[in-house]
Formats: structure tokens, C-alpha cells, sequence
């Protein structure tokens, strides 16, 4: 029997797309603004390299949740296995649903967008944790005995990004598309 | 054809899971565009980023307070030269390699110049041509001001032209202005000098010349420069404010509105206690005030009006001013110094700059924090420098020292 899921894999893939594409701008941004501050307080003291470079790196864990929950999706659906891959999951799906393969298909493929949109959003916070770095970079020069306080405080936003990237997988796991 | 037959024919299993499919698609568009105005805003923060920590970092060299313990327990002035060697200074002092207090003025004036030059650049550089660069330009004239000051002053002494270039800080616009600046420094008298500022925003300044004629007192023409250049600070200012305090710079003009009127304030404190110390008649007091500020004008019409620093200091009480002014009023009563009053007020305007870096760190407020120490810690070293070159004390000194907290 040939399940037409056509939709539903579209879905999932925009999932995919905004998991990745959403935290990636976030952690963009992030970086960006805490790099700007990184070239300042490097061509003030090419000494603290070192420290700004740990700065700029802490923006970027939101870019690797997304990839995270893209990759969570990619799997789960069967989608790196083509059409038949995510057929083949939607038609285990299906009885569980109580629905027929092409109903499953698009309720995967919604669960997909809703897991991906959220944790994208969660890498949004790397602008607020960008902003945080920059700042650092400006009192850890001025006081390099605080650096590990600084770390820590910048660490505050990516709280929000784990929870995000938590939500993410709960759904794929509740929704059987991982673990299932 | 049904709805249900029409949904199936686009390739949607169910009406429901079309309903379903469109949602998220509106969800995704308007979290997008939520999105993409969000960041239109956030995006300006790496300019303010980048100034925070270039500024943040060259705070981190100012000299501290061991350091200046150790310039000012030095026996001689070659040791405060020497405590200067390791710090920003040492390439200006190499340059004169004389430890006389006059060089090390020269190599503080041009380490200052070159501080304001960067500063300049940088913020052009990440903010373009902004209301706030317009702030900084004003700002910077305070260079033509202390400029102005020092020739007037090597006029009145009948210093060389030679000496009285060396006192200036190449700093603002009269600098870039070589012709007016020659004009300047080579007049001959008050009168050559100050007919030379037309066409300048101190042309003003004729008015004030009658009353220098009068009393031979330098500080008429002084207040007068101040009262130009800070009510024209004032002026630029309430024609930006407007403009930006429904913007995402609303906090940043809020702290920086509170600065510029603190400064007006202490300016206008200042001259009316130095004012009241030297027993300057009322209504010459009140032409020299600077319009603006924070402070009531019928305070400080009262202020005016009050015979003794004593009364003075009553009178500020229920303003921010008067917990600052109160205990150097004692000091002041013990030694009949204004001094300590104008210390205080240095002082309280030190916090204020403080509190405004503190809690806007992305905007103006670092480069004013760092620009108010930098010139505090300019004059600590002069002070010191002049201080040992004439025998003061130890205590003596440290009575002229304002500490910026670094």
C-alpha cells in the first residue's frame, strides 16, 4: 500500500528547518555582539584573547541545541531514510493515533514544527547571553578576578535554552516519534 | 463540492488538520516578524558593546590608588616622575626627559589630547554620526573653553607665545582652527585676543570685556567662557532629548539628562560658594550662572542672594547637593577653604557618572565615567606634581587629591 505523506514530511522538515535556522540567528547575534566587544578588548590587550574567546564561545551552545533538535527530528521521523523512511514511522504511528498513515503523517509533521519552533525560539536567548558576554568582557578586563563570576552569570540565560531543547525532546518522545 | 472534498483536493487529510497546518504556518509568520523587529533593535548594541569594552579596558590602566600614595609620598618631584614611568604616561614623559612639574603638565595634556582623539574616533567609528556623537562634539569643546582659559591667562601674565602654547591641550575645534589659534596665542592685549573670536561661539565674550577692564579680574572672562560652552551643552541637549526619550536610548537619556544637570548644578554651586568666599557683589554672581540644571531657579535666585557659605549650605538642604555639601562645611568653617565644598561637589559629580555608567553600561555612560576619571586623575598628578615643586605636605596634597575609585 503506497501512504501519500507528502504533507506531513513537509511539515516535519520546516520543523527541522526552524529548530536549526531560528537558534542559529539567536546565537548569530550573540556572538556577534559579544565579538565586537572581543575585538575591542583585544586591541586594547591581545593578552585577553584567550578570555574573549570563551566570551564568544558561550553565545554559540545555542546554535548546537538547534542542530540538537533538528538532528532529534531527522531521526525520530525516519526523514534520513526519504519518503519511505517517515512513511514507515507515520504507519507505526497510526494505530497508536487511532488515525489512518496520511492522518499520523501530518500530526507527525505538526508535532515536528511545534518541537522545532520552540526549540529555535529557546536559541533566541543567545542574544540576551551575547549581550551579557559583551558586558563581561568589559569588567573582566577592568577586573580580571571576576571571571569566573562572569561565566557563571552569562551561563543564567542558557537556562532557557536547555529547558527549550528538554521541551523539544519531551514532545518527540510523548508524541512517539523518538523513543516510541 | 463540499469543504471537506475541497481541503482533500489540496492534499489535507482532514479539515481539522488543515485548520491545524494553517495555524502553524500563521504562528511561524508572526513569530517571524516578531522576530525580525526584535532584532532590528537589538542589532545597534554592538556598536555600544564594542565602546564598552575598549573604555571598560583602558579604565582598568588608570592609576590606582596605591600608585598615587606612591607619587605622593615621594620625596621629590623626579619621584613622582619615575611612579609615572610605568603607566600611560611613561611614553610622554620619555619624550621630555625632564622631571619638572611643567613637563609632566605638557605630557599630561598631551596624553589627555590623544585619550580624547581615541574616544572621538571610536564612537564615530561604532555609531556613525549620531544625536549622542552631537553630545560628545559639545562635550569636547570644553578643550576650546580650557584652551581659551589658558591664553587669557598667559596674556594677562605677559607669558611668551612659546610658553603659553605649551600650556594647551591640542585638543577640539579652536585646534583644528590653526588660524584663529595663532590670532589667539600671538594678541597682545585682552582686546586683540578676544576681537579674534568672532565668528567663533565665543564671540559672546565682549560682552564681559567691560567688566575685566574694571576689575582686572581674570575669573569674568572665565565664567563667561563656562557660561557659553555649558548653556550651549544645555541647549543641544534639550533639542536631542525629545528625539530620543520615546526611543530605545529612552534609559540612556534619562541617566544622561541626570548628569548634564548635575554638571550645570555643581558648576553653578561651585562659583556662587567660590563666589560668597570671595565677597563678589550679588548681581555679578547672577550674569555668570549658567541657565539649566536641575536645581529650582528661585534656590538658586536665594543662593544668590545669602551673605555667608554657612547659610549657603542650609539653604541647599532637601537637595542631592546638600548631603555632600554638609561635611565639608565643617572643614570649611575650621580652615575658611572653599576648597573642601568644591572637592565635594567634584566628588558627588564623580558619582554621578558613576551610577550613570553603572546603569546603562551600553550607551554614553562608560565613555563619560571614563572620561570624568581620566581627567580627575589628570589633575591628581598635576596637583601632586605642583604640590612637591613648591614644598606642600603630605596632608596638604591629599586634601587636593579626589579619588575616582578604580
Amino acid at each position: 500500500m503506497v501512504v501519500d505523506v507528502s504533507l506531513g514530511m513537509g511539515l516535519a522538515t520546516i520543523g527541522v528547518g526552524l529548530s536549526m535556522g531560528v537558534a542559529a540567528i539567536g546565537a548569530g547575534i550573540g556572538t556577534g555582539i559579544a565579538g565586537a566587544a572581543s575585538t575591542a578588548g583585544v586591541a586594547e590587550d591581545p593578552k585577553q584573547f584567550g578570555m574573549s574567546l570563551v566570551m564568544c564561545a558561550i553565545p554559540q551552545t545555542q546554535g548546537v541545541y538547534g542542530f540538537l533538535g533538528g538532528m532529534m527530528i531527522l531521526i525520530g521521523t525516519g526523514i534520513l531514510g526519504g519518503p519511505a523512511g517517515f512513511a514507515a514511522a507515520a504507519t507505526k504511528m497510526a494505530p497508536i493515533l487511532g488515525t489512518t498513515p496520511e492522518q499520523a503523517a501530518v500530526v507527525m509533521g505538526l508535532a515536528c514544527v511545534g518541537a522545532g519552533l520552540g526549540n529555535g525560539l529557546g536559541g533566541i536567548t543567545a542574544i540576551g547571553q551575547g549581550i551579557t558576554c559583551a558586558a563581561n568582557i568589559g569588567s573582566v578586563m577592568k577586573n580580571p578576578a571576576i571571571f569566573g563570576k562572569a561565566v557563571v552569570l552569562a551561563a543564567m540565560s542558557e537556562t532557557f535554552a536547555v529547558f527549550s531543547l528538554v521541551t523539544a525532546l519531551l514532545i518527540l518522545i510523548g508524541m512517539k516519534i523518538m523513543g516510541g | 463540492m463540499t469543504v471537506e472534498e475541497l481541503v482533500t483536493s489540496v492534499g489535507f487529510p482532514s479539515i481539522p488538520l488543515a485548520f491545524m497546518v494553517m495555524l502553524a504556518g500563521a504562528l511561524v509568520i508572526g513569530i517571524g516578524a516578531i522576530l525580525v523587529w526584535g532584532i532590528m533593535h537589538v542589532i545597534d548594541l554592538s556598536g555600544y558593546a564594542y565602546i564598552h569594552a575598549r573604555v571598560m579596558s583602558m579604565e582598568s590602566r588608570l592609576i590606582r590608588e596605591e600608585k598615587l600614595k606612591e607619587m605622593m609620598g615621594a620625596s621629590t618631584l623626579a619621584g613622582v616622575h619615575a611612579a609615572l614611568e610605568t603607566t600611560d604616561y611613561s611614553p610622554y614623559l620619555q619624550e621630555m626627559m625632564e622631571a619638572r612639574a611643567e613637563a609632566i603638565e605638557r605630557a599630561l595634556n598631551k596624553h589627555m589630547a590623544e585619550t580624547y582623539h581615541d574616544i572621538s574616533k571610536m564612537v564615530f567609528n561604532s555609531l556613525g554620526v549620531s544625536d549622542l556623537k552631537k553630545l560628545l562634539d559639545i562635550i569636547l569643546q570644553k578643550w576650546d573653553v580650557y584652551n581659551l582659559k589658558r591664553i587669557l591667562r598667559g596674556i594677562y601674565a605677559e607669558r611668551s607665545i612659546d610658553e603659553i602654547r605649551a600650556d594647551l591641550v591640542p585638543v577640539g575645534k579652536l585646534e583644528q582652527d590653526r588660524k584663529t589659534l595663532d590670532l589667539l596665542v600671538g594678541a597682545k592685549s585682552m582686546e586683540e585676543a578676544i576681537s579674534g573670536l568672532v565668528g567663533t561661539p565665543y564671540a559672546a565674550l565682549a560682552t564681559s570685556l567691560p567688566a575685566f577692564d574694571q576689575t582686572k579680574n581674570l575669573t569674568v572672562l572665565e565664567a563667561k567662557l563656562d557660561k557659553i560652552l555649558y548653556e550651549n551643552l544645555w541647549k543641544v541637549w534639550k533639542e536631542v532629548m525629545p528625539k530620543k526619550s520615546g526611543s530605545d536610548n529612552a534609559g540612556d537619556m534619562f541617566y544622561l539628562n541626570a548628569y548634564l544637570a548635575a554638571l550645570i548644578d555643581v558648576l553653578n554651586l561651585k562659583f556662587l560658594f567660590r563666589g560668597k568666599g570671595d565677597k563678589v557683589p550679588s548681581g555679578t554672581l547672577e550674569s555668570y550662572l549658567v541657565a539649566g540644571g536641575d536645581l529650582p531657579a528661585s534656590l538658586v535666585k536665594g543662593l544668590i542672594e545669602m551673605e555667608t557659605v554657612g547659610s549657603m549650605v542650609s539653604a541647599l538642604e532637601g537637595t542631592k547637593y546638600y548631603q555632600p555639601v554638609v561635611g565639608a562645611a565643617q572643614e570649611y568653617d575650621a580652615t575658611g577653604s572653599i576648597l573642601p565644598i568644591e572637592t565635594a561637589l567634584d566628588k558627588y559629580l564623580a558619582k554621578v557618572t558613576n551610577d550613570l555608567s553603572r546603569m546603562k553600561p551600553f550607551g554614553m555612560g562608560p565613555v563619560i565615567r571614563y572620561l570624568s576619571k581620566k581627567e580627575i586623575e589628570i589633575r591628581n598628578i598635576r596637583a601632586i606634581a605642583r604640590g612637591k615643586e613648591v614644598g606642600l605636605s603630605l596632608d596638604d596634597i591629599t586634601k587636593l587629591i579626589v579619588k575616582v575609585g578604580t
